[in-house]
């Protein structure tokens, strides 16, 4: 009875897991706020991506190599597709195995609204990240990151 | 043993799914959050039928006596419409392609419909192939008037899975048809011989047969940006013209002009860089430049930078005759302005942008009367909600509107014209 509850158990956690995996969460205007609480006192960077952005590839690449070396919650990827694009999100972050981050999706019909309640200064362009210290002081950058500059930054923070 | 951890999975996985798609349906419902999908009472019903409000990136172009033609995306289909009361009311939509396909069609992304003197009507869009960012240019005609269509056929040669998208299509003075698409080959080719090459290219090909078939395809140019749509446009003799996002040196994203000739040779001196914004990016702009050519050829350009010079939408004034773009200034700078439009009429000329004001998106509009060295306050036209694609403008005679296609209005025409 016991064996069969154990079972039953680590299966509810296994199937939950698993399908936790395939579900990226829908980024509302609350949701950045919502992701800075979550690490009070912590360095992390907010990386920015699309489906329909070659350059961002490249990002996801990148991350790939160097996810390793960020802590737990060190690495946010929010996809500025519409949610209707979840699944090619999805497919795309399981290629580059980076589904098990802390991964989000725009889901509001006027992505402006989102893109101005993660940054007023942002106009959109792909692939944007944003490097926050302990402090939560916070500097973007637009295009693809290098290498070294992702890797000094971990260095100096994770 | 193992069957019933598996029925018991599937047991869990199906309660799991139960549960997302009641909330994706309470999502879809309660606050229309993360879907394009029209919100019209009238689109909402299961039996809706196909029409420019229900479907995706509807685009509009008037014809003789004021009809106006609309082609639309929905349900892997283009369809064409069209309305004589300007866009109140629609006549059942004809199918272009009979067999459904993969369309892309997200504003960048959509069908365009050119008529021809004769009364044809050329269709052309963009059909989704299986690779990433992969796509195939798909052209149709029809010669009576719309009430059938020609088989679809692929206008690009090149036929590898890779893209050869975000198509624009024009007339010349002859009537030949042109299409100008954004094509991966060279770049591919590049990759397999261990070379670099920056952006991707652009090629086209030209109908000289009222669009029975293409000539073979030619490149424009090297270099261009992946993922901008062309803007297109006739001269005062009806050469076309196109306009798009280049990669200069050093990944400079600024914008190139030229002559599109309807010989199988390039034109000399083409293309000319046409904006100087300093905007190195090694990212995806996704926002293409626009165009109108007044009646002594300059180039009338509207167009999205984040340079080190000028940032937001800016208008300029570019003539071919010293190469030279002039009268730059920024439309807007506020980084929820987006999608600048320009049209010359006689001698104003208009520009219209999307901009985010609270929680809604308004259309503005600028007019100039001085060949656009002074600008009218921006005057807001329209406003929505929810989502919005991008506006446009259509002319006829000497009105001119612009159409707007919206979550929870449909397709709108509004009247600018003093």
């Amino acid at each position: 009875m016991i064996k069969k509850s154990v079972i039953a158990l680590t299966l509810l956690v296994v199937c939950s897991t698993s399908f936790a995996e395939n579900t990226l969460k829908p980024f509302y205007s609350g949701s950045l706020a919502q992701i800075e609480k979550a690490r009070k006192g912590q360095a992390f960077v907010v990386v920015l991506w699309s489906i329909d952005c070659p350059p961002c590839l490249k990002e996801l690449a990148l991350l790939q190599q160097l996810k390793d070396q960020f802590s737990e919650v060190g690495l946010v990827l929010i996809a500025a597709d519409n949610a209707e694009y979840t699944d090619s999100a999805q497919a795309l972050l399981t290629e580059f195995k980076l589904e098990k981050m802390d991964n989000w999706i725009f889901a509001d019909s006027t992505p402006e609204r989102l893109r101005y309640s993660i940054d007023p200064a942002w106009y959109g362009e792909l692939p944007r990240a944003y490097f926050y210290d302990k402090s939560h002081q916070r500097f973007s950058h637009s295009g693809s990151l290098k290498k070294a500059q992702l890797q000094k930054w971990l260095l100096a923070t994770q | 043993m193992m069957k019933p951890l598996l029925n018991t999975c599937a047991a869990l996985l199906l309660v799991s799914i139960a549960l997302v798609t009641t909330a994706q349906a309470k999502m879809a419902h309660g606050n229309h959050k993360g879907s394009n999908k029209s919100l019209l009472a009238e689109c909402l019903k299961p039996a809706a039928l196909p029409s420019p409000n229900c479907g995706r990136v509807p685009t509009a172009v008037f014809g003789p006596k004021g009809k106006l033609y609309v082609v639309f995306s929905q349900h892997g289909h283009i369809y064409l419409t069209t309305s004589d009361d300007k866009g109140k009311t629609f006549q059942s939509s004809i199918v272009v392609n009979r067999k459904p396909e993969r369309i892309y069609d997200d504003g960048e992304n959509r069908p365009k419909i050119v008529l021809g003197k004769s009364g044809e009507i050329y269709v052309s869009w963009t059909h989704k192939t299986p690779g990433r960012y992969s796509g195939d240019v798909r052209f149709s005609r029809s010669l009576d008037g719309g009430i059938t269509f020609n088989t679809p056929i692929t206008v690009n040669s090149d036929r590898a899975i890779i893209s050869h998208r975000f198509e624009s299509m024009s007339l010349d003075e002859k009537g030949r048809v042109y299409l100008i698409w954004i094509d991966k080959r060279d770049k591919i080719k590049a990759k397999e011989n261990q070379q670099k090459y920056a952006g991707v290219s652009l090629y086209y090909a030209v109908s000289d047969n009222s669009g029975e078939s293409f000539r073979p395809n030619q490149k424009l140019v090297d270099h261009s940006c992946e993922c901008c749509r062309i803007a297109v446009d006739q001269d005062s003799a009806g050469r076309v013209v196109a306009l798009w996002r280049h990669v200069y040196p050093d990944n400079i994203r600024d914008h190139a002009i030229a002559y599109v000739s309807p010989e199988n040779s390039p034109i000399q001196g083409m293309p000319i860089r046409a904006t100087d914004d300093a905007w190195q990016i090694d990212g995806c702009p996704h926002h293409g430049p626009d165009l109108s050519i007044d009646s002594e050829n300059r180039a009338h350009l509207a167009w999205f930078t984040q340079g080190e010079k000028n940032k937001g939408l800016m208008y300029g004034r570019f003539d071919f005759k010293n190469e030279k773009t002039s009268l730059v200034h920024s439309i807007d700078n506020s980084p929820s302005a987006s999608r600048p439009q320009v049209q010359v009429m006689g001698d104003r000329i208009y520009l219209m942008w999307k901009k985010l004001n609270g929680e809604q998106i308004d259309l503005l509009i600028s007019r100039s009367s001085d060949e656009g060295k002074n600008w009218s306050k921006p005057e807001m036209i329209a406003t929505t909600k929810n989502g919005s694609d991008h506006p446009d403008w259509l002319v006829h005679d000497d009105e001119l509107y612009a159409s707007w296609h919206t979550q929870s209005e449909g397709l709108r025409l509004i009247s600018v014209t003093e």
